[in-house]
């Protein structure tokens, strides 16, 4: 006689058996490197563009007397992390300054960046590039933002990841290309989710303010691109504070839905168009343009279109 | 499957669970829980910060420097104002003052930047201004935005 019992546990097992090939698929099949290239490149130019806009006020962030003095940024950093002090401190016994320490610093970050672009060496020059960014940006903490943070974030990604498996001197010179492996699938899934993990905590972090959902975040957001930042006069918004609190509530949306909406085929692409036109817009009318722009290229390079070894999700 | 992917693996595991006590936040390494270790890999790998961008839409500040020289002319100067990214960076260092003694470095910060890259300069004027937004209401009843002075400092070069 069959038992209720003995029904239940070979479809029991069938089931987990569906789930954890589907599991061992979504994990563990083994990947290129290909989409991993954006990210490598993006974060090169990321850094290129940025020397290049702050190299005539380098001592005036950077320096030990500059408008942030070490002192002061340095007083609210970690005690374990590396800054321009230290590296001061270790190259003052073969004669270079303070001032030169930075110029130093900056000139390594500046080849590594070059370096990430083209994919020479791409180990070292991510390690360079992600320690010289560091250093930097924590002597100069107080006047950092977002985009440095999640520059910060992805460049240690470039130094844990085969960044330069594809579209680089290194492949080129290899001439054979890249197996794939499990462990580049890996890592990149560790990209999607810390991408769903920062859109979900911003979105969450704004559903609990109130300003958000009246509309007045975005209205605020607003009169100061205009006011400070020249932007172009829409204060007539004031009369539709409907269409203020709508483009809020899809900021909202988008951002707390990014988790669920970014993972089926039939609805990534949207979603990955719409955030892209929200950092555009925030990077237009906000002045964040770097910020954006390493946002965009983490979600290109974790969800771009990729070649798969055998077929996945 | 390989030893490689065994420490991928793994590798993933930690890292998440570092990026989620990073977003909640956790207070990693802070005496309550976690580790010293752990904190540091948290710091190095940008795990430990938080998401929270513009979460809060406050009333960002800006800084006006006046410079005074020998004879007594007088020149000033606004950070904090524009959309270069120089300017940006000068706001996200303003927008953080929270109090006296914020504001107390940072203006010394500035007015000492002042004094070291103007030679003439013998007395400098801090002042820091919030950027004051009506409400959408209060503005179509005819409030307007406006400057307001938050703080003001002068600094005098001592005689050697």
């Amino acid at each position: 006689m069959t038992t209720a019992a003995s029904l239940a546990q070979p479809i029991t097992a069938n089931r987990l058996g569906h789930i954890g090939s589907v599991a061992r698929k979504f994990f563990l099949t083994p990947e290129c490197a290909g989409s991993l290239a954006y990210l490598r490149i993006g974060l090169g130019v990321f850094l290129v563009v940025k020397s290049v806009i702050l190299a005539g006020s380098l001592l005036q962030f950077y320096g030990m007397r500059g408008i942030t003095q070490w002192s002061v940024s340095e007083a609210i950093l970690d005690p374990s992390v590396i800054r321009l002090s230290w590296i001061a401190h270790w190259l003052q016994p073969i004669g270079i300054d303070d001032d030169q320490t930075v110029f130093l610093v900056f000139g390594v970050q500046a080849l590594a960046a070059v370096g990430l672009i083209i994919g020479w060496q791409t180990r070292l020059m991510a390690l360079l590039a992600w320690l010289s960014h560091f250093a930097l940006e924590n002597s100069a903490a107080v006047t950092s933002y977002g985009a440095d943070q999640m520059a910060h974030v992805f460049l240690f990604y470039c130094v844990i990841m085969p960044v330069g498996h594809s579209v680089s001197v290194d492949s080129w010179r290899r001439k054979t290309p890249y197996p794939a492996t499990v462990a580049t699938r890996v890592v990149r899934r560790l990209i999607q989710f810390h991408l769903c993990i920062i859109y979900i905590s911003s979105g969450l972090s704004k559903a609990f303010r109130e300003q958000w959902w009246s509309g007045d975040a975005v209205w605020r957001l607003i009169l100061e691109a205009r006011f400070l930042r020249g932007f172009a006069d829409v204060s007539w918004l004031a009369s539709l504070p409907w269409l203020v609190a709508g483009v809020s509530w899809m900021i909202l949306f988008l951002e707390i839905g990014y988790p669920v909406f970014v993972w089926p085929h039939r609805t990534r692409n949207w979603w990955l168009a719409a955030v892209i036109v929200m950092h555009l817009a925030t990077g237009v009318m906000m002045g964040l343009v770097l910020f954006a722009w390493v946002m965009i290229v983490a979600n290109v390079a974790a969800f771009a279109p990729r070649r798969e070894v055998e077929g996945a999700p | 499957m390989k030893t490689r992917s065994l420490i991928a693996i793994g590798f993933a595991l930690f890292h998440l669970c570092m990026i989620g006590c990073g977003a909640l936040p956790w207070p990693l390494g802070a005496g309550r829980s976690g580790t010293r270790l752990v904190k540091i890999y948290g710091v190095w790998s940008g795990t430990a910060g938080d998401y929270a961008f513009y979460a809060n839409i406050g009333e960002t500040a800006i800084a006006r420097i006046t410079s005074i020289n020998e004879t007594g002319q007088s020149s000033s100067y606004d950070i904090g104002r524009t959309t270069s990214e120089v300017d940006l960076r000068l706001n996200s260092m303003l927008d953080m003052i929270s109090g006296v003694d914020d504001a107390d470095s940072r203006s010394r910060a500035l007015a000492a930047y002042e004094l070291g890259v103007n030679a003439h300069a013998q007395t400098v004027m801090v002042q820091f201004y919030r950027y004051r937004i009506p409400s959408m209401a209060a503005y179509t009843n005819g409030a307007r935005p406006g400057l307001d002075e938050f703080y003001q400092a002068q600094f005098v070069r001592e005689s050697r």
